[in-house]
């Protein structure tokens, strides 16, 4: 029987905690819940579930844990349907006996479920070349509030039959319905892989070669960018102010023109030195890993996403540094960035203001996604939505009209 | 000659006489567009900016009539026909490239923009707008995001949805709201994911910010003849299966090169039953490697011949067979009706063989031009509108194909959109659960159901069955609709 206590959100613990056989009886839970006015947070792993505010009621948790199945494996269509409580460790090793696999490189992939994954939108390094879930997946099931269970979406690589409500679930956070199962386009292992670190004194040059290792003729599949303290985290010997290290994949013959066309990159920005990375696999891991391993080592920090356009990525690492500099991860090419702030000031709800109010000036968005327990019960996480949160606000009512889905988690409230 | 109602008169006001269009001769060039469908508008517009089409729907509003979006009219599934009438808005005057911004690997459109001119306002930066229906050098950017249009080269690069970061819409209340940008992770739901794909249901899109990508640095291009068409699916799957991702493979059939080589002749040997045009991109490094592994496929799956481009032109003269294809199919029938179902790529060759069995039991012939890599087929029905029961005959046999591909797990409308076309084809898809579900997501934003009615979703009332009373009549009146 697990203990409640590990189930609790934002200080509240829920009363029940259902661990629904499958599917069809997920959907009759929620119904039931639903018929009873009892608020829901969906449960994957639980790896997640600092983001997002405090739910504003917690009655139950619905635990995925037994929607675990490869519901579909065509590889050699490249197409996989997966229960929404399978681990992506599991779905790695299922993958990875076709030498497939799913690139969605995010932390503690041994008790993140794909769900999870999927309703809180997150992603990882390999975004760059692959895209967000959304691009590769291809169609799901989820439960509505009424105990049915929705099919969007299809299981071929292409469709355009109908709405594309199976993409409006992924980083909902399960706040207008519950996934069951989802299914993606998976992708071969690149025969080949190479992936280089190079270290910078000035930000301006690391965020100049950024630039151009992504226009690379061979098209990278992830940049990112560490800060000094950061670097040194997974590369102790890295020396410098500033380090990005780049993943490239593809042709046997190519790789060793990548290394060659990444050093030249790093190099005309005046590198201080330039190392091709040994154990990729390890280091990869690392990296995957970096969300949760700031905001778990450092947990008196405040912790931020920050997303801007990426031709502000040198201005938005100038604009978080201005006070007390942080310590900075991000997928640079893209421009998202984790920035994790020891001292963050005595009145932190100014200190967030200000910061989004630079932020908001870059056409970008700050989220906070970790913070001591009594400083985060005095901010927003979430950063202001606009004008188009009238049509989410709709969108909301028409699936969850009594308000039991993860209530006041979301954006805007929702 | 008609009286100019209020409705005209306030539209006049708004745009000036020459952008609204109401006199019958004028709008009939708007009653139809690439599908098999007909109905005519009783006002066109021609608006300029996204403050104009707010107004335009607030007018709408107040004469209760329907607002349909059009973009380029090349559209296949009927979604820019106006089939409960109403105003019609034309993207003529909406062309502009607004920004390029390579640093940001974007570009803002506005919806009239023809894709091609896109790629090509980019190419001398070495850019290009990935997504590239067949009709690419006619169709618009609008369009494209309103159907989520696809092409031969997204196999690798995917479809329309993976390249949009951002719109301006209209909503129905007339309010003008930016959704997405440049930033990544726009929080809160995924409403750009929303209006793409939507075919003008939940709003107006009146600007677009396009994702661009740099050229790549070397392309090669393979065609590959073979005996048999089992060969060819056999070898497309093959490929897939192996994990290697062309950019681009795309296969005709025999009936097709026939077609083509009557019309054009271009060199494909007259006895083969397909061909497949096989592209990869890349880097120099390694783009021989690639080469070497897709020529070497072909063959063990029985190619006869492999055919290299070694230039621009000979690359250019390979892909003739494929873009030429549908306009070479005139020479064997006097219409076609064309059907875009998909399927898993391993059930290609068992489902090109049902296929004939089908054009058999119908006694039509089919002519098959696809995208091959993605499971997409279209399947071209060659008929004559003229012959008394043959659009019947060929409806019947494009359902029951439609039908088929449902049934080995694939999708009734791989890129050319639900519309009017395949409304009646939704149930075999969906649940009436899930239709329902999909009615909330348009409900939530466009509640008033102004915006393109009788689209996308079976509907089942007064709406549907005044679309289908308009369109025995439409065809019967008008067999200049099919040319």
């Amino acid at each position: 029987m697990p203990s409640n206590i590990e189930y609790s959100v934002g200080g509240f613990a829920p009363q029940t905690i259902y661990t629904p056989r499958d599917a069809h009886e997920l959907a009759q839970i929620l119904a039931q819940c639903n018929s009873e006015k009892r608020a829901v947070v969906p449960w994957g792993g639980g790896t997640l579930q600092h983001l997002g505010n405090a739910p504003t009621q917690f009655d139950a948790a619905i635990q995925t844990a037994n929607l675990n199945q490869v519901i579909e494996y065509a590889f050699d269509d490249l197409t996989a349907t997966f229960g929404a409580g399978m681990t992506l460790a599991e779905i790695e090793r299922v993958l990875n006996e076709h030498g497939q696999f799913l690139p969605l490189d995010v932390p503690h992939p041994e008790r993140a479920t794909i769900g999870g994954v999927l309703a809180s939108g997150m992603n990882g390094a390999l975004r760059l070349r692959y895209g967000l879930a959304r691009d590769y997946m291809l169609g799901n099931r989820f439960a509505t509030v009424d105990g049915q269970i929705i099919k969007a979406g299809a299981k071929v690589v292409k469709n355009v039959a109908g709405y594309e409500l199976h993409k409006v679930q992924v980083g909902a956070f399960g706040t207008l319905g519950l996934l069951t199962e989802a299914t993606f386009k998976v992708f071969p292992r690149p025969p080949a892989e190479i992936s280089a670190w190079a270290s910078f004194d000035e930000l301006r040059d690391a965020c100049a070669a950024v630039g151009q290792v992504w226009n690379l003729p061979i098209p990278p599949l992830a940049i990112e960018l560490f800060d000094a303290r950061t670097a040194r985290s997974i590369e102790p010997n890295a020396s410098g102010a500033w380090h990005i290290a780049a993943r490239f994949g593809g042709a046997k013959a190519a790789m060793a023109a990548a290394r060659d066309v990444f050093a030249n990159a790093a190099n005309e920005n005046h590198a201080r030195s330039i190392e091709t990375i040994d154990d990729a696999t390890k280091f990869w891991r690392a990296v995957a890993d970096m969300p949760a391993t700031l905001r778990e080592s450092f947990s008196d920090a405040l912790f931020v996403r920050v997303s801007v356009p990426p031709k502000e990525l040198q201005n938005t690492l100038r604009a978080l540094a201005e006070n007390s500099p942080p310590r900075i991860f991000a997928h640079a090419a893209v421009a998202s960035i984790y920035a994790s702030f020891d001292n963050a000031s005595a009145s932190p709800e100014t200190f967030i203001a200000i910061l989004r109010a630079r932020i908001h000036d870059l056409h970008g968005h700050l989220i906070v996604e970790g913070a001591p327990p009594t400083l985060r019960k005095q901010i927003n996480v979430w950063d202001d939505v606009g004008a188009s949160f009238k049509l989410m606000r709709a969108l909301k009512r028409k699936f969850d009209p009594n308000n039991i889905l993860n209530p006041g988690r979301f954006a805007g409230g929702i | 000659m008609q009286p100019i109602s209020p409705a005209i008169q306030e539209l006049q006001k708004l745009l000036g006489a020459r952008n609204v269009l109401w006199h019958p001769d004028d709008l009939r060039v708007y009653s139809y567009d690439g599908s098999n469908n007909m109905a005519t508008p009783d006002i066109v517009v021609l608006p300029e900016t996204a403050n104009q089409i707010s107004s335009i729907i607030k007018i709408a509003r107040r004469y209760s009539m329907a607002i349909v979006p059009r973009g380029s009219g090349t559209g296949l599934c009927g979604a820019a026909t106006p089939i409960a009438g109403g105003i019609m808005i034309a993207f003529a005057r909406m062309k502009k490239i607004l920004d390029i911004d390579l640093e940001n690997r974007a570009a803002l459109v506005e919806p009239g923009v023809i894709n091609l001119d896109v790629s090509t306002a980019l190419a001398p930066y070495k850019y290009f707008y990935a997504p590239d229906p067949s009709s690419q050098a006619a169709c618009s950017i609008g369009g494209n995001v309103a159907n989520n249009s696809g092409g031969p080269h997204c196999l690798l690069y995917g479809v329309t949805a993976n390249h949009v970061l951002g719109l301006e819409v209209v909503l129905e209340d007339g309010e003008i709201l930016w959704l997405g940008g440049a930033a990544p992770d726009e929080q809160g739901y995924d409403l750009v994911a929303a209006f793409i794909g939507s075919e003008g249901t939940l709003g107006i899109i009146t600007k677009i910010l396009v994702r661009i990508m740099p050229l790549p640095e070397a392309t090669r291009t393979l065609l590959a003849v073979f005996n048999t068409i089992e060969q060819a699916s056999r070898t497309v799957s093959g490929v897939i299966g192996a994990g290697v991702i062309p950019a681009a493979i795309e296969m005709i059939d025999g009936t097709t090169i026939r077609a083509v080589e009557a019309a054009y002749n271009i060199g494909l040997p007259l006895d083969a039953d397909a061909v497949l045009l096989i592209e990869v991109d890349g880097s120099k490094a390694g783009i021989d490697e690639l080469q070497e592994m897709l020529a070497d496929f072909c063959q063990e799956f029985g190619a006869r011949e492999v055919r290299i481009a070694r230039n621009e032109q000979e690359r250019a003269d390979l892909w003739k067979a494929r873009k030429t294809a549908l306009g070479a199919l005139g020479r064997l029938a006097p219409n076609y009706y064309i059907q875009d179902g998909v399927v898993p790529r391993s059930k290609l060759p068992y489902v090109l063989q049902q296929q004939d069995a089908i054009a058999k039991k119908y006694n039509v012939t089919i002519a098959n031009v696809l995208h091959a890599g993605d499971g997409n087929l279209h399947p071209n029905i060659l008929f004559d509108a003229r012959e008394a029961g043959a659009l019947e005959r060929v409806k019947e046999a494009g359902g029951e194909i439609l039908k088929l591909c449902v049934d080995v797990g694939g999708t009734i409308s791989g890129e050319h959109g639900v519309g009017l076309e395949k409304l009646d084809y939704m149930p075999l898809l969906f649940q009436q659960a899930d239709l329902d579900a999909q009615a909330k997501l348009r409900d939530a934003i466009a509640p008033t159901r102004i915006l393109n009615p009788c689209k996308m979703l079976p509907q089942g009332s007064k709406c549907g069955e005044a679309a289908r009373s308009k369109l025995p009549q439409a065809i019967a009146g008008n067999p200049d609709v099919w040319i």
